[in-house]
């Protein structure tokens, strides 16, 4: 099975280098692509320095989903058949990477879940709430248990890929909207433990007045993405 | 309608559709866009020569004055106008995202692992 570990990166000059050493070290012989989010600090050339690591970058920010995009379109032209997307931020342990790609064959999609974890990750409130409301309504709306939505670490198949290509894919926070557009597809999506970290010295993407928008667009997002013929 | 009034109308026409007509000329405003606000420039004439039909949209939707009658479909009008503009920046910012993917996967550096593999 062709497999690539791929980051999307935005100004993570602190960690990536320690990121892509640890994956280095675990799986030497796994391909490692970073997309760099237009970052405006060393990250780019931080990841240069590895050698073995390919490098995109992006000529201007396109955020989160923009960034994942670029990697899934990367994957699927390049002929992979199962990919690993992780944040470069230390947030993600690498040595979850061989259980994810365990899993993958017997599904197109393993979430990495810190909730089915045993971890001493510290969430804001808000954030729990949320991620336990998103599960409730994946569960309801379509059937699929996911305690993690919002989990960027992730293993999929090419099968996912192919659809995670497409214009319909979500630009900012593609988290339950996207599992449940890739299970509307008939898609299998499962969830496992991993473990996690806190992002040093990191807002999140889910954290402060962004989880009102957030929240906004992601009952919109579903809404559209229930409404759609798969 | 006073005679004042429509000269003063039909004077605004007149300036609005030759503005429009120039954007197009100097191609800063695109042909399809022209028509539909030299269609707009048309309205206010027809409603300053045929008075009688703004009363009697009036009478038809419920409304006391024309006036309201005026504000609510310039209202509706740009509401829809903004609509659409909405939808053509959907439109641009997904062939600007196809864009700059393109561009960046053709600039890739590949690592030596990949290369290997």
């Amino acid at each position: 099975m062709k497999t690539l570990i791929a980051l999307p990166a935005r100004n993570e000059e602190d960690t990536i280098g320690k990121v892509l050493d640890q994956i280095g070290a675990l799986y030497p012989d796994i391909p490692v692509l970073v997309v760099d989010d237009a970052s405006q600090d060393a990250t780019a050339q931080i990841v240069q320095q590895h050698v073995d690591v390919s490098l995109i970058r992006l000529p201007f920010w396109m955020g989160y989903g923009g960034a994942l995009q670029t990697v899934y379109k990367y994957a699927y032209r390049n002929g992979f058949d199962a990919l690993i997307q992780m944040d470069a931020d230390g947030q993600h342990d690498p040595k979850s990477i061989a259980n994810l790609l365990e899993n993958l064959k017997d599904a197109d999609v393993v979430v990495g879940s810190r909730f089915l974890a045993q971890n001493t990750y510290p969430m804001s409130f808000v954030r729990r709430l949320g991620c336990r409301l998103l599960s409730h309504i994946g569960q309801t709306l379509v059937g699929i248990r996911i305690t993690d939505p919002t989990s960027g670490f992730q293993a999929l198949s090419r099968k996912a890929l192919e659809i995670a290509i497409q214009d319909y894919y979500p630009m900012d926070y593609p988290d339950l909207d996207v599992l449940i557009l890739l299970h509307r597809f008939q898609l299998k999506v499962a969830e496992i433990p991993v473990r996690m970290y806190p992002a040093a010295g990191k807002t999140g993407m889910h954290e402060g007045l962004q989880v009102w928008y957030y929240a906004f667009k992601m009952i919109l997002s579903i809404l559209v993405m229930m409404l759609r013929k798969p | 309608m006073p005679l004042n009034q429509k000269i003063f109308a039909s004077l605004l026409a007149i300036l609005f559709l030759g503005i429009v007509i120039d954007l197009a000329r100097r191609k800063k405003l695109r042909v399809e866009y022209s028509i539909l606000w030299s269609l707009i420039a048309v309205v206010i004439v027809i409603l300053v020569f045929w008075y009688d039909s703004l009363v009697l949209i009036t009478k038809m939707i419920g409304a006391v004055l024309p006036t309201t009658t005026l504000f609510i479909f310039g209202l509706m009008f740009l509401l829809f106008l903004n609509l659409h503009f909405s939808v053509k920046l959907s439109e641009m910012s997904e062939q600007v995202k196809n864009i700059a993917h393109e561009v960046a996967l053709l600039t890739v550096r590949k690592g030596t692992k990949e290369e290997s593999s």
